[in-house]
């Protein structure tokens, strides 16, 4: 039984295979057709679609990116600030201690215009010219 | 090239008509590629039937082989920017299948699975049931032997009723390799099923 025709000196077979009727019958009785009638194509098509707007990548994930690096940038980030802080102190120490007059003027019901003319007078005391300015 | 291998007009117009193809799912891979999600949706509606057909005889399964596909298209949209546009997009995604199917059905082939009988409507069949029940061990055990390309050559053909050409675009194979598949195929399935071909009157 064959079903080839083959090249002369190779062994591809070089026309159409001719079917064998009893073997294939014997894998169509067993193997059965693909049920295509019994898929619903719109649905299948819907749950691909949705599978992958699912799947699409959502503008926060670009933060993973940058997760590895988020403490040591972060720690950086607040060293840098507290030597600002520390500086600004060491050298305009006024503007730190004036905040808590400012807030409990405000507090003691003070208008916020003469809470904010507190709070400039005492950042501004060390300066000569915006003190004279002030007075 | 032998005589059958020949262009002929017919085949002229298939080649035209496969470079259209090729065109259009190239134009709709550039507009996935450059955020238009929709035309990923006409890739889908146009290759869903084949890629279901080869996602079924890879698993044999109907349910199985919808979570293929989905599983498949996924896979493909995640790795679109891997795809070359210059060839046909069908075969592309047929190698996902064959390959994701396989691993299913390996990490599956614990599950003692009977393929379905209520979808499916087998022809009438000379075989009683416990004949078929022993055929079809019989198959599925030298199925295995197979690989994959083989096994989905000789069902294509043999149960699809496709043509080598057919078979050959499908996977993207020439069509001379596709006899040669068949033919190692077919010898191994006939010998490991001649009792049971031998019972057919």
């Amino acid at each position: 039984m064959t079903d080839l025709h083959l090249h002369r000196g190779g062994r591809t077979p070089s026309a159409e295979p001719r079917r064998d009727p009893r073997l294939s019958a014997l894998l169509r009785d067993l193997m059965g057709p693909v049920p295509m009638g019994d898929v619903d194509w719109d649905a299948l098509a819907g749950r691909v679609g949705a599978a992958i707007r699912a799947r699409q990548t959502p503008w926060w994930s670009y933060m993973q990116r940058w997760q590895r690096r988020a403490l040591p940038l972060s720690l950086a980030a607040g060293a840098f600030g507290a030597s600002i802080l520390v500086h600004s102190w060491l050298t305009h120490p006024e503007a730190l201690t004036s905040a808590p007059d400012m807030v409990s003027a405000v507090v003691a019901g003070a208008p916020v215009e003469h809470a904010a003319t507190i709070f400039t007078h005492a950042v501004t005391s060390g300066t000569p010219y915006a003190a004279d300015f002030l007075e | 090239m032998s005589p059958t291998d020949s262009p002929g007009p017919l085949d002229s117009s298939l080649a035209d008509e496969r470079r259209a193809v090729i065109e259009r799912d190239a134009a709709l891979v550039r507009r996935v590629r450059d955020g238009d999600s929709a035309a990923f949706d006409e890739i889908v509606k146009a290759y869903m039937r084949p890629v279901f057909q080869v996602a079924y005889r890879v698993v044999g399964h109907r349910e199985d082989a919808e979570d293929l596909v989905q599983d498949c298209f996924l896979a493909a949209y995640q790795y679109l920017d891997s795809y070359d546009a210059d060839r046909p997009f069908g075969p592309w995604i047929t190698r996902i299948v064959l390959n994701r199917g396989a691993n299913l059905r390996r990490s599956r082939a614990r599950r003692a699975t009977e393929p379905e009988t209520d979808t499916v409507s087998p022809a009438p069949s000379a075989l009683d049931e416990a004949t078929r029940a022993e055929a079809r061990a019989k198959l599925e055990e030298v199925l295995a032997t197979l690989n994959e390309r083989q096994r989905m050559i000789v069902t294509m053909c043999d149960v699809d009723g496709m043509t080598s050409s057919e078979i050959g675009e499908r996977l993207d194979l020439a069509p001379g390799t596709v006899r040669w598949h068949l033919h190692e195929a077919r010898r191994v399935l006939r010998r490991a099923l001649a009792r049971f071909i031998e019972d057919e009157p």
